[in-house]
């Protein structure tokens, strides 16, 4: 038993600027620190600005070029501190800036770990003679994508509005909706390298405070150098990260998130991308559209109900057809079985074989046209589908069946976008199982795939929940979505800071 | 975890991947018994589906093996139809008068497809009313189903609207084998010729004794049994009579017909035992062949006399013939006693084909008419 260790990279200490933590109480070092922190960086500027009636202040304004809107930064802040024809108080001379820069938002600091983050993310950093504090002015304003249709959640009926990479617009969408000074932004930012931002928002009289710390106790454990989307943390924060179940939501609809908050749940916004987390996440949510809650509750109901029975289509019906055609003959009713029979004749390939071949096409078809700009894509999918089934059963390389049998899967996967990926792998599963040892095997899938969902939890709330629930009010927005005007309650475990949605005073009598 | 999956994989048995199309799909077999060289004939209609110009056809070939039983028999099979036969799909079998002879045989038949796990124990059994059970699968051929076999599952199926056999299914058959109360039926099919078809015609019934087919009942006789045995559900009354001077014959439809018989035994001392049967029939008035008005109320109270009567003349003259001149008891009726008064039952147990030829009916029966179809009146000649 020997075994020779291989030299691991180690952490090299990178040659940090934060040495320093706070400013010197000289303008000149400070002055230098910087421009030492941000050396071979062409972008950051340096003004430095003499001022009228203050001779001896000096004033350095520091920014990021590419990051400040520098209309505004010219008229807000070199502007007056230029045209200024007071008399100055060395001594108060912080004090005396922040009365003349015209910023609504400025802020005093002596960190240079935020200072240096500030910078490089907009802010425009203002020295001032030989003191130790500084002022950071909010001019953010670079360029960024103006709000669109949500591209992987299109609605019929519903907002069209979408999260975009800018975690300052995605708060407000979500503000917007919530119009309450109980809902809370707490910011916290990760990425040892990046600094990315990240946006914790909840209601605070509903999120569960265990939750509440747990993911804050997640979020302080990651230790990444780079965060650059959400699917980044969610790896790092979410249960069962072995499962190819998610347990932990993304949507990039503010209505969908405006509607977990309010349920009880937590929104976790990450800079740079417009998929928004929220978490706790339960099986139930993978069926339930932001659209249910909008249309006619029969409508809606029946939605869901077709959701449910395209899961079942596209896990297992491949299965049950490889099944039942080569273990359970008898059970296919006479007629059906002569019509395979017919269709299999000349066919060389065992229909397991079939099977997976015809998978496997559907599956490249599908990730060959998800990747292709929309135009081609859905044509070229289309059109191979078609050629490629027709032209492999006329050739006698599969048998017609199985073409309708994989067509079936492929579009039941469709009703549920966000599980195709977990579809596919039980579906292989399923298929394997089901070749193995016909149903047997199948059922043996099965049972497994409910031991796994049933061992699961996500934030300690039952990745199961409600679904084997007997309890009316339980049921009321599962598999059937009912009329707002009975949903009285919040989902619960996850709403069970306060269950009740509606007509509080009612229930109470009652 | 591993050990479980393994344990799963190896042990259970349930090793049997096989495609389609390596088996033969049997959809009917006939079985004979060859007295020159003590063998039996099992004859096969193996079903054939083929995709042409993208329709499915589905043909039929008929195979003949032969073996010392049936078992063998199928297994010689393979070396013709080169290809396992698979019998899931199997809906018929036809027997022939010589192979129901052969006692051991037969039994050994009859076994096979209730051991064997591929057999089903809903086949439709038949009795062959040619020479040989395998000609009505070689030498039929059936227009509207290309399958012969399917055919006359078909026909045994829609049993209830035609009302002129039995349809028996395996289980009930050995049932009824098994029980001296009862003796089995099998429906009898022949071949007829008709135009260019050769169909395969089933029609009345054959009543066993044993094994043997002792007695073989018409297509009337038939549908009375089959109210004996409550099981008709549909079918046709024809009532011949006389309403105001004028010969007229109406057809009644049958909507619904009960019947209960009870064994009124009053056995303490003698072995006379009386089954009161008492049958009770919902018609409607199908057709009215001739002019007279038999919907009156006198006319229409008559016409139900009449029928009553009918029925329960040709219920006495079955009774006849299955106690008299066959001795079969194909109601059932000592299953009946034996259900009522188990303690009698189990005293004429031994001796109830003797018992049979002299147990009395006394036979009600009541029918009601409900209703005339869509006329009120016969179509009027003036």
């Amino acid at each position: 038993m020997y075994r020779i260790n291989k030299k691991r990279p180690m952490a090299r200490k990178s040659k940090a600027y934060n040495e320093v933590t706070s400013l010197h109480d000289s303008f000149e070092k400070n002055r230098s620190l910087f421009k030492g922190i941000f050396q071979k960086d062409d972008a950051i500027i340096y003004r430095n600005l003499d001022i009228k009636n203050a001779a001896g202040v000096k004033i350095c304004i520091i920014f990021a070029k590419d990051m400040v809107d520098s209309l505004e930064l010219n008229k807000n802040v070199i502007e007056p501190l230029l045209e200024q024809d007071k008399a100055i108080d060395k001594d108060n001379m912080l004090e005396y800036i922040e009365n003349t820069v015209t910023y609504a938002n400025i802020e005093i600091s002596s960190d240079v770990d935020k200072i240096v983050g500030s910078v490089l993310y907009g802010d425009t950093l203002i020295l001032a003679g030989d003191s130790s504090k500084a002022l950071l002015a909010d001019t953010k304003g670079f360029k960024i994508r103006s709000i669109s249709e949500p591209l992987s959640e299109n609605v019929v009926r519903g907002p069209r509005d979408a999260f975009t990479e800018s975690i300052l617009i995605n708060i407000s969408l979500i503000r917007r909706r919530i119009t309450n000074p109980d809902l809370k932004f707490r910011f916290r930012s990760l990425g040892k390298r990046t600094k990315t931002k990240i946006c914790v928002c909840y209601l605070e009289s509903l999120a569960n405070p265990k939750i509440l710390k747990e993911l804050n106790k997640r979020l302080e454990d990651i230790d990444i150098d780079s965060i650059l989307e959400s699917g980044y943390v969610e790896e790092f924060i979410r249960d069962s990260p072995l499962s190819p179940f998610s347990t932990i939501g993304h949507t990039e609809r503010p209505d969908k998130v405006a509607g977990n908050i309010l349920e009880g749940r937590i929104g976790l916004i990450v800079d740079g991308t417009p998929f928004v987390l929220t978490l706790p996440f339960i099986f139930m949510e993978y069926f339930q559209s932001g659209e249910d809650y909008y249309y006619n509750f029969f409508y809606a109901s029946i939605n869901r109900l077709l959701r449910w029975f395209a899961f079942f289509l596209s896990t297992s019906v491949p299965a049950i057809y490889v099944a039942l055609t080569t273990f359970h003959q008898e059970m296919v009713p006479t007629p059906l079985l002569l019509s395979i029979y017919a269709s299999r004749e000349g066919v060389p390939f065992p229909t397991i074989v079939e099977a997976i071949l015809m998978l496997a096409a559907f599956e490249i078809l599908r990730e060959g046209g998800a990747r292709l700009p929309a135009p081609i894509g859905t044509t070229i999918s289309f059109v191979g589908a078609i050629v490629l089934g027709e032209a492999a059963v006329v050739a006698k390389i599969v048998s017609a069946p199985i073409v309708i049998i994989v067509a079936l899967t492929g579009l039941s996967n469709f009703l549920i976008p966000k599980m195709i990926g977990v579809l596919n792998i039980i579906r292989i599963i399923f298929l394997g199982l089901a070749a193995f040892l016909g149903l047997y095997g199948y059922i043996f899938g099965i049972i497994g795939l409910f031991i796994h969902l049933m061992s699961m939890r996500s934030f300690g709330i039952p990745y199961m929940a409600n679904i084997g629930s007997l309890d009316f009010q339980d049921v009321k927005d599962t598999v059937i979505r009912s009329p707002w005007w009975v949903m009285n309650y919040r989902p619960k475990l996850i709403g069970k800071m306060n269950m009740i949605r509606e007509r509080g005073e009612k229930n109470k009598k009652s | 975890m591993l050990v479980i999956v393994l344990y799963m994989l190896l042990f259970t048995g349930c090793w049997n991947y096989k495609e389609i199309n390596d088996k033969s799909v049997v959809a009917g077999a006939a079985l004979d018994y060859d007295k020159d060289t003590d063998e039996l004939v099992l004859t096969v209609e193996i079903a054939i589906a083929r995709t042409e110009q993208n329709n499915t056809i589905i043909l039929s070939d008929t195979y003949q093996g032969r073996g010392w039983d049936v078992f063998d028999a199928s297994r010689n099979l393979i070396a013709i139809t080169g290809q396992k036969l698979y019998w899931s799909h199997t809906k018929i079998i036809i027997f022939s008068r010589s192979i129901m002879e052969n006692k051991n045989l037969f039994i050994g038949v009859l076994d096979w497809i209730k051991r064997d796990s591929e057999t089903r124990d809903d086949i439709w059994f038949f009795l062959s009313g040619e020479d040989t059970a395998a000609e009505i699968l070689t030498d039929t051929r059936v227009q509207i189903e290309n399958i012969t076999s399917y055919y006359l599952e078909d026909i045994a199926r829609n049993e209830k609207s035609v009302s002129k056999y039995l349809s028996v299914p395996c289980y009930e058959f050995v049932d009824d084998l098994g029980s001296k109360g009862i003796t089995p039926v099998l429906p009898t099919v022949k071949i007829e010729a008709e135009g260019e078809n050769v169909i395969p015609v089933v029609y009345g019934e054959a009543l066993l004794k044993g094994l043997k087919p002792e007695k073989w009942l018409n297509g009337e006789q038939t549908k009375i049994l089959l109210i004996l045995k409550d099981k008709l559900r549909g079918g046709l009354l024809v009532i011949k009579g006389e309403y105001e001077g004028k010969e007229t014959v109406v057809t009644l439809e049958i909507l619904k017909s009960k019947t209960k018989i009870t064994s009124k035994a009053q056995l303490a001392e003698s072995n006379e035992i009386t089954m009161s049967v008492n049958v009770k029939m919902d018609v409607v008035i199908a057709g009215i062949d001739g002019e007279a008005d038999v919907i009156t109320k006198k006319n229409r109270k008559k016409l139900k006399q009449d029928a009553e009567n009918k029925v329960k003349e040709n219920i006495g003259d079955l009774m006849s013939v299955l106690q008299q001149e066959c001795g079969c008891d194909a109601v059932g009726f000592g299953r009946l006693v034996e259900i009522e008064h188990p303690e009698v039952w189990k005293r004429i147990e031994p001796d109830w084909n003797a018992v049979f030829p002299f147990v009395k009916t006394d036979v009600n029966v009541e029918i009601s008419i409900k209703g005339s179809a869509l006329r009120s009146e016969p179509v009027a000649v003036k």
